[in-house]
């Protein structure tokens, strides 16, 4: 039974994360809704400071600050209404039913307690288990991340470990409740490249495994590519494309998702290519063009592009259900045939 | 200037703090009486008997006479003067103590100089300051200046502390390792390029030693350690403790009023430097 | 191991400095206490042989040396003012003053933890703010005022009249809470805007660390947050402060408490030797108290490294 036929385990719509500025609350997440079913690994893809970060903690029920603000219209967890929690339910399913994995494992571990007492500590939070029986179970979780010495490593300190070792506890922290989703925010960013393999693998490993479903944050195409079975694009807070992995690489349809492409280093054998950045950065929240906010930096932006905001759709408006969709007035066009995705 | 906030986003910051602004305005208003006094305008007949034991308040005498029918207004308006001095006195001295002796140690850094500051002043703030002030006043018997001494000798070691780490912070800055690589004299580098960078420290410190220095003396002075002859809040609060146990609070009044809306300006007032200056914040 | 002998070396050294300070500050430098000791009409005689006594009459390093010996062997000599032995008073006095300042020290200490964990926790919203503010009109209080506002309202006929406004006549349970409550009172609020001021901002810098996040994304509650690994962190910072404070709160708490509040601990001793010129008793208390505090910072070092895993 393939996992895509199944009722997504969470489903959000409308997410918006807020903050207030001078000029009135800035939407700096704006109306973004994803689905993710079980054993599934969505990528949330993009330039940094477009938002991702705060989705990934917004589905936690996480604000940024005390002044920030996270609404939708509707975010379910299985057979949980999110909407209707309040802080004590957050705590509740926080570590247990949906978790999070942050970018640098340098710092995320709290320095002055061992592995095994910080392991331990979100295991007995969530499960009524006594001191054997968690003990037990963060060594069973520390053997399936791939440690063979367990009780030495529950010993350490996180200053003791390499990057890539806290980042494998780390994730141990996170899937010990058996989480129905994991959100892994850069988990590879701060490590080198063989590490990142290894942890790529193992995520994708466990959401095969456990069928837990991941949506993986990166900036980094080459990683959607190697590892998520769908993807989304995200710029200024909205999603301007998303799709199944293949389609959304080989025919991309948004301009801002062709550039992404086109910046990624490649090595394809004989041909040196030189690699096109998109110009200009991306603008802080409070700096948004009117219309399609990508109009500033895009070659097709035209006056519908600067007054309109274009809405995520499917390529032919008639199939409303569409996997492959993007927010664009003037998508690039493939020759016809070429989409079989 | 390099490693310094534009001045203008300082401002900014300053001037969008409201209670900073309060307190800069109440600052400034005590400012204006220190220097009325100091002119001669204001205050003048602190020392005359002008009335009888304990008036209370009335035209004549504002806030009435103390026990010996002085007049407490004049006493109040003339101790906001001896406040300042001490204060202004305390403050630039400690601060230039403080300054010099931490660009030098921080410059130095690892040398014997360095070596040196460091542990005079770890020395100096191992001494507890009340019984510090008590051993200079003992050593010093007599002598109007033992209280500043005092002040100024355990003051100024937080200031070079604080230079000392920021001076070594920004010898490390391309701007001052590229003028040394250019071939400018050491010296003349430490002048214009490091030394005016600790602007903010100096300022915010300055008035924190101010802040001190005024406190101080209050409790100095009713220690018999402080003000030796002449009026201050201290002296005032001193004579004080015996009127209020018989219902006279004129003295008192007039002493910690006054007291607690200057030190409260000046505490308002750093805390809106400080937030203004401090370059973690705002560049979020 | 190595540590710890720097540790101490450093120690030493500064023992040394804070002994030279007080030798030259109340000794060498100080005033000529031949009068003091012989009265005006002194004979030659006399005269050279207290000079002897005194040893004004050798060079500046055996003098130097002796003083340490003494101090050191506790030969602290005798009051000039009623002859009793210095360590004697010392002892007598220390007892008192540990009595009097312990609990508004700890109850200062525990209240400002508490409200800067309240403040931290609210940083910027308007519990916050409240709690800034106060804080900072705290600060701005003169001990003074707030003294003698505490003693009108609860010892005098004009308030409350519950308590004594001087005195320390101290037997049992009652009577000392009888004579200690009123100076506790006034610690706490002396010292409260100053705690809180220090809790907050180390408990804001602790809380906003990624591995906050990391135990908030797992579920931790505000109380576990604080309490795990908020209050965990910042022990080595709270420690220092605490340890560091010990003396300055003994000695220049109770200066100003007990000279007030006309209490017989180690303040009162020295603020009567400081009036009375009593030398042996004043450099006495400069000297232990400024030994006392170089033995706090060695400790606080080693507490440090004891709280914290990285640097074991
Ligand atoms: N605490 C904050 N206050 C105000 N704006 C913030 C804060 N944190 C992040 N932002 C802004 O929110 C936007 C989205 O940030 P983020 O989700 O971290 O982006 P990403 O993870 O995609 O790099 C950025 O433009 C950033 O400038
Ligand atoms: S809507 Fe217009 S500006 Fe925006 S991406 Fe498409 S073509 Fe470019
Ligand atoms: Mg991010």
């Amino acid at each position: 039974m393939s996992p895509t036929a199944e009722d997504p385990v969470l489903a959000v719509q409308d997410l918006r994360v807020t903050l207030p500025s001078r000029q009135g609350r800035l939407a700096v997440v704006d109306g973004v809704s994803l689905e993710l079913r079980a054993g599934e690994i969505l990528g949330l893809v993009g330039e940094s400071g477009c938002g991702k970060s705060m989705t990934g903690a917004a589905l936690l029920g996480i604000a940024p600050g005390p002044s920030g603000q996270v609404s939708s219209t509707a975010m379910r967890l299985g057979d949980l209404d999110l909407a209707q929690l309040d802080e004590r339910g957050w705590r509740r399913i926080r570590g247990s039913r949906i978790s999070m994995v942050f970018q640098e494992p340098q710092t995320a571990l709290d320095p002055v307690f061992s592995v095994g007492n910080q392991l331990q500590e979100v295991i007995r939070r969530h499960r009524q288990f006594n001191r054997r029986q968690a003990r037990t179970a963060a060594a069973d979780m520390l053997a399936s991340v791939g440690f063979a010495d367990c009780a030495r490593v529950m010993r350490c300190y996180p200053h003791e470990l390499s990057g890539g070792i806290r980042q494998r506890i780390l994730i141990a922290m996170a899937m010990v409740c058996h989480p129905q989703v994991l959100v892994a925010d850069e988990p590879t960013t701060a490590l080198d490249v063989t590490t990142q393999a290894q942890i790529l693998h193992l995520l994708r490993d466990l959401a095969r495994r456990s069928g837990t479903a991941v949506l993986l944050i990166t900036h980094d195409l080459a990683i959607v590519e190697a590892i998520c079975d769908r993807a989304m694009v995200m710029y200024c807070g909205r999603i301007s494309e998303e799709g199944p992995t293949r389609a959304l690489m080989q025919y991309p349809r948004h301009p801002y998702t062709a550039g992404l492409l086109a910046a990624m280093p490649r090595l394809s054998p004989g041909q040196v290519e030189p690699v096109k950045g998109i110009p200009g950065s991306v603008p802080a929240p409070g700096q948004r063009p009117p219309g399609c906010s990508f109009s500033k930096r895009c070659e097709r932006a035209d006056d519908l592009c600067r007054s309109q905001v274009p809405v995520l759709h499917g390529a032919d408006p008639a199939m409303p259900a569409a996997v492959h969709r993007h927010a664009c007035h003037h998508p690039l066009v493939h020759p016809i045939g070429s989409v079989t995705a | 200037m390099p490693g310094f906030e534009p001045t203008h986003r300082v401002w900014q910051k300053l001037r969008a703090n409201r209670a900073g602004l309060a307190g800069f305005a109440l600052v400034s208003l005590y400012g204006l009486i220190a220097l009325s006094v100091a002119l001669g305008w204001a205050g003048q007949e602190w020392s005359l008997v002008s009335g009888e034991r304990w008036e209370s308040a009335s035209s004549e005498h504002w806030f009435g006479t103390n026990q010996l029918g002085q007049d407490i207004f004049q006493r109040a308006i003339y101790s906001v003067r001896i406040a300042f001095e001490i204060g202004l006195l305390v403050a630039l001295t400690s601060t230039l103590l403080g300054s010099v002796c931490g660009a030098i140690s921080g410059w130095c850094a690892d040398t014997w100089a360095d070596d040196g500051v460091v542990f005079i002043t770890g020395v100096l703030d191992s001494i507890p300051f009340y019984l510090f002030a008590a051993a200079v006043a003992f050593a010093f018997q007599a002598s109007a200046w033992a209280m500043q001494i005092a002040m100024v000798a355990t003051f100024w070691t937080t200031t070079s502390r604080l230079v000392r780490a920021e001076v070594m912070r920004l010898k490390n800055r391309d701007f001052v390792q590229s003028a040394l690589a250019i071939g400018l004299p050491p010296h003349l580098v430490l002048l214009r390029h490091v030394l005016p960078n600790t602007g903010h420290i100096l300022l915010a410190q300055a008035a924190m030693v101010f802040v001190a220095a005024i406190k101080t003396e209050v409790i100095l002075s009713f220690l018999g350690l402080g003000v030796q002859d002449g009026v201050s809040w201290g002296l005032m609060l001193a004579e004080s403790t015996q009127e209020v146990l018989v219902s006279q609070f004129n003295n008192h009044l007039a002493a910690a009023i006054p007291l607690l809306l200057l030190l409260l300006g000046f505490n308002l007032m750093i805390d809106a430097l400080q937030d203004a200056l401090d370059p973690r914040q705002g560049s979020a | 191991m190595a540590f710890l002998l720097r540790k101490l070396a450093h120690g030493l050294l500064l023992i040394l400095g804070v002994t030279l300070v007080s030798f030259l500050l109340m000794v060498y430098f100080g005033p000529d206490q031949t009068y003091n000791l012989l009265g005006k009409n002194a004979t030659a005689a006399q005269i050279q042989e207290i000079h002897q006594q005194l040893g004004y009459d050798r060079a500046f390093t055996s003098r130097y040396i002796d003083y340490l010996h003494d101090l050191f062997t506790l030969q602290l000599g005798a009051s000039n003012s009623n002859g009793e032995k210095v360590i004697d008073l010392l002892w007598r006095s220390l007892p008192i003053t540990l009595a009097l300042m312990l609990p508004g020290f700890i109850i200062g200490n525990l209240l400002g933890a508490g409200l800067g964990m309240l403040a931290a926790w609210h940083r910027n919203r308007r519990l916050d703010r409240l709690i800034s503010g106060v804080s900072a009109t705290g600060m701005s209080i003169s001990f003074l005022i707030i003294v003698i506002v505490l003693q009108v309202l609860l010892c005098t006929p004009q308030g409350l009249n519950l308590f004594p406004a001087r005195g320390w006549q101290v037997t049992d349970l009652p009577s000392y809470l009888y004579y200690v409550t009123v100076p506790t009172l006034s610690l706490v609020f002396i010292t409260l805007g100053y705690n809180t001021r220090f809790f907050r901002a180390v408990f804001v810098e602790e809380l906003g660390r990624e591995h906050i996040r990391t135990v908030r994304a797992f579920g931790a509650s505000p109380a576990q947050i604080m309490g795990r690994h908020v209050l965990k962190n910042s022990l080595p910072a709270v420690l220092t402060r605490v340890l560091f404070s010990i003396p300055l709160v003994i000695v220049t708490g109770s200066l100003v408490l007990e000279t007030f509040f006309g209490i017989p601990g180690i303040g009162k001793v020295s603020f009567d030797a400081t009036t009375n010129g009593d030398q042996p008793v004043l450099q006495a208390v400069v000297a232990l108290t400024a030994v006392l505090f170089v033995v706090m910072q060695t400790l606080a070092d080693l507490a440090y490294r004891l709280a914290d895993p990285r640097v074991a």
